[in-house]
């Protein structure tokens, strides 16, 4: 039996465990949201080493990727809000996220950003504003693998979530302790290790913030933070008492070791298992580099990607795609034309899934895990794959076309079925849908590999990451 | 591959009217139902309110000094309110709601909650979902491992007929399944819509498609990954469910009337399929926006409108188009709100409060203690009646279950259900 020091050591190839398919593309969908073909080959010849650098630190983002990703964003629409109606499209934003995702280069950043997204949920159903939740989502993404220190208060004085959790109206006559009790239960320590009076000491000293008026009536979206507004009489929080304020309160939650816990716990199940709760014995070591690095995220992500744990039976499938994992990933991987609104389609999908982005259902953001499961959320994935492969014509999506990916790759038409189980499935997938998907190809001149990937996609194998 | 700025432009401008459309499949689908017509069977369907609704906003006690005097901004005037007694009236939206109180069809349990309580929304709402024993409720903790409360009911139904029949429960609505249904031994699934329901088989015949279940069934035995067996389970659920739906009659009234909001129509849809015949005896769905820290007045009104109005015309659809079937509704949330206003015009997370009743078979009325404001614990009323008790007599009084081996003990049983046990 390895220590648990020993299994977030850096895995090595060996001839008993080499660097193979099923490392590389394990790799690219925990990372990221699924490598392409191409992907796969290099990192396949490139090793371990490189591949996991080249994730940490990508190339910066094209100028072409840049003019079409900020264009599509602009595309969400800017024009004031009024009374009667929020600016901007959120289903534009959604597929603009997914466009992100799927055709940026920058995967672990924007599945670092999706994980800070469910981290720090803030939602729309209580935000009533776009344009604060796309600022706040290009807060998450510029600390998305920085310090946790610098993203927690980024986020304490983010408008959206000052409107979500109540933090813009918190005062010291009166405090609110919505932003004090989920920042300590959900964002920082976890559960059971504060008590009811911490919530209220973190509350008083997260006061100091008042919602700008432009008129006596309304409020508007703008704070301004003034320290002549904070309660900085003296409280006792988490067992240390002073005048605490904002920084003071924010500097001794990071102080805890429950908080770097928890942050490792919650890394844990996003990069390596929703199956197993690891032991404390296995977290202690991640938390101690997480603190050791002043809460550098990079630090702790390099550790859990390039650890044996990661490359491990303990991580392999261990997690259930989320809807947004589930499409972006099928068609980076399949490479479809790309047509207006595929990745609308995608979008609408992923909200029948259960998950619509910029509004989880609450500040606990996603459950995740077999949550996905529930069978209005496979019933969803099994009718997008359907839809995904016939096409959609009253949204002018045609069908897809697996021989323009053959061409693309230069693969044997008689090769063609076993290359798409290697590319979605590393050709681990029980053997009846193998020899189902092979038998359906069937052995006319053209012959129809749509309906293999259907049954490929719909695989069980498939639904997990 | 390069980037096409134009085609990625064109998103912005096409608005999307596919993939949601609505086949009406039920009426397509004019088919006889094969199975036997559950007629005396009831229903139970369960309204969530997320977010801890304000108990003391809802039914108001409108001559408290208390009252007036802790919530000088948000304490709502007497003449607008629908008084239900000298004492008590419901807030100004609830006039719907009102009138099920008139007609014989609602009653409330006032000061339900229980010992030391929790105010975090996620373990209050666990403890309500799981229904913890004493020891557990004691260390404040809900309790994971059992499984939710109507999921055990669901199983202690299991034991008692011996066979289940497929859709036991359905929660309609999306996202997470509530911890209420979880860990139960059949499937429940998820619904948002009738077209929803429908199976697209994609390119696949039905002779591929049972290939395909029996390949996901062969892999069941070998799978030891727990998320791969339950990847497998949910394919398989989908595709029993999905017979099951073509197996449905069509509806044979009218749609009944609904207000136009995302409530009625999940109300409408539980509506459907029990007149369709589903053989469903516990729904359940959600309505959040309750979580009212900052001005709350405005906010409080519209979702109780919400709540109200689907009510109404849920009790008079079901009551209308599916005598058949009884059906009761109980209307619940994690907590109720602290009795001080805050200084943003809204109310933190308080304990205690109503829980209301509407549907076939019940004793109308106010039951429970009035809300003492005069001595309040910790800044909140404190709890007079038990949830459990309010689950228990459920339990034996509407689905004719022993609520004992559902609970773990027995509880004093509320005199709010007239019906005799089934």
């Amino acid at each position: 039996m390895k220590t648990d020091r020993q299994e977030w050591a850096p895995f090595e190839p060996s001839s008993r465990e080499p660097w193979d398919l099923r490392k590389v593309a394990h790799l690219h969908r925990r990372a990221g949201f699924g490598g392409t073909w191409n992907e796969l080959e290099r990192d396949r010849k490139a090793g371990p080493a490189e591949s996991i650098e080249r994730l940490l630190h990508p190339e910066p983002e094209s100028p072409q990727f840049r003019e079409v990703a900020d264009a599509l964003k602009a595309a969400i629409g800017t024009q004031p809000e009024t009374f009667f109606s929020q600016a901007g499209d959120p289903r534009v934003a959604r597929a603009w996220w997914l466009f992100r995702m799927a055709y940026g280069g920058d995967p672990l950043g924007e599945k670092l950003t999706l994980f800070w997204h469910n981290h720090f949920a803030t939602g729309l159903h209580g935000v009533y504003s776009l344009q604060l939740m796309l600022d706040q989502n290009e807060v998450l993404r510029k600390h998305a693998r920085g310090r946790f220190g610098d993203l927690l208060s980024a986020i304490e004085s983010d408008r959206a979530m000052l409107v979500w959790l109540d933090g813009g109206s918190n005062q010291k006559d009166h405090p609110n302790e919505n932003f004090a009790r989920e920042m300590l239960e959900l964002f920082t320590l976890g559960a059971g290790h504060f008590t009811e009076s911490d919530v209220r000491a973190a509350a008083r000293g997260l006061t100091g913030w008042s919602p700008r008026r432009d008129n006596f009536f309304n409020k508007t979206n703008e704070f301004a933070y003034d320290e002549k507004l904070a309660d900085a009489t003296v409280k006792t929080f988490l067992g240390q008492t002073g005048p605490w304020r904002r920084n003071d309160i924010l500097r001794i939650v990071l102080h805890q070791r429950a908080t770097a816990q928890h942050l490792c716990r919650r890394l844990y199940r996003w990069f390596i298992s929703e199956s197993a709760i690891p032991s404390d014995e296995l977290i202690e070591p991640l938390a101690a580099e997480l603190r050791a690095s002043n809460y550098s995220i990079e630090h702790v992500v390099g550790i859990l990607l390039r650890s044996r744990h990661f490359f491990s039976e303990n991580a392999y499938r261990r997690r259930v795609k989320s809807p947004v994992e589930f499409c972006v990933g099928t068609i980076r991987q399949l490479e479809p034309r790309r047509t207006p609104n595929l990745l609308l389609l995608a979008a609408l999908s992923c909200e029948y899934q259960g998950q619509i982005l910029f509004d989880p259902p609450s500040v606990k953001g996603w459950d995740g895990g077999s949550a996905w499961l529930d069978s209005n959320g496979t019933l969803m994935r099994q009718n997008w794959i359907a839809e995904f492969l016939s096409g959609n014509e009253v949204a002018a999506v045609p069908p897809y076309d697996p021989n323009e990916w053959i061409k693309a790759h230069a693969i044997q038409p008689a090769h063609a079925i076993e290359t798409f189980a290697e590319l979605l499935l590393e050709a681990d997938v029980n053997l009846p849908t193998l020899s189902l998907a092979k038998q359906l190809v069937g052995k006319t001149p053209q012959p129809d590999l749509r309906r293999a990937l259907q049954v490929l996609l719909q695989a069980p194998e498939y639904q997990l990451a | 591959m390069a980037c096409n700025r134009r085609e990625f432009l064109g998103l912005a401008f096409r608005l999307l009217t596919t993939s949601a459309t609505v086949p009406a499949f039920l009426e397509r689908t004019a088919r006889a139902a094969t199975r036997e017509r559950s007629t005396a069977d009831r229903v139970l369907v369960v309204l969530q309110l997320t977010g801890g609704n304000d108990g003391l906003n809802t039914v108001v006690p409108f001559t408290d000094e208390h009252y007036r005097r802790l919530r000088p901004k948000l304490h709502l005037a007497d003449a607008k309110l629908h008084k239900l007694n000298d004492r008590i009236g419901l807030h100004p939206s609830l006039g719907g709601l009102k009138r099920l109180f008139d007609g014989g069809q609602a009653a409330l349990v006032q000061s339900v909650g229980y010992p030391n309580p929790n105010r975090s929304h996620f373990e209050s709402m666990a403890i309500w979902h799981t229904a913890p024993d004493d020891e557990q409720l004691r260390q404040g903790k809900a309790s994971a491992a059992s499984g939710g409360w109507l999921a055990r009911a669901i199983d202690e139904r299991g034991r008692a007929v011996g066979s289940l029949a497929a859709i036991q429960a359905s929660r309609v609505g999306t996202g997470e399944m509530p911890q209420a249904l979880l860990g139960c031994r059949v499937p429940v699934p998820s619904l948002t819509d009738l077209a929803q329901l429908k199976h697209r088989a994609g390119l696949l015949d039905r002779r591929a498609v049972e290939e395909q279940v029996a390949a996901w069934r062969n892999g069941a035995s070998s799978a030891d990954n727990p998320l791969l067996r339950a990847a497998i389970d949910s394919s398989l659920a989908v595709h029993a469910t999905a017979r099951q739906i073509e197996g449905l009659r069509p509806s044979s009234s009218r749609d009944a009337h609904y207000p136009d909001t995302g409530l009625s129509e999940r109300f409408r849809l539980i509506a459907h399929l029990i007149r369709a015949g589903l053989p469903t005896s516990i729904y359940y769905t959600e309505l959040g926006g309750f979580d009212t820290h900052s001005r709350q007045l405005f906010r409080h009104a519209d979702t109780l409108r919400e709540v109200g109005g689907a009510l109404e015309s849920f009790v008079a659809d079901v009551r209308k188009n599916a005598s058949s079937r009884p059906v009761l509704v109980l209307v619940f949330s994690e907590f109720g709100r602290r009795l001080a206003e805050n200084a943003s015009e809204g109310t933190d997370h308080g304990t205690a409060a109503p829980v209301l009743l509407t549907g076939s078979g019940l004793a109308a009325g106010l039951h429970g203690p009035y809300p003492d404001l005069a001595n309040l614990v910790d800044g909140d009323p404190r709890f007079a009646i038990d949830f459990r008790q309010v689950y228990a007599t459920i339990l034996e009084r509407w689905l004719g279950l022993d609520s004992h081996a559902i609970l773990g003990r027995r509880f004093n049983l509320l005199d709010v259900l007239t019906s005799p046990k089934v």
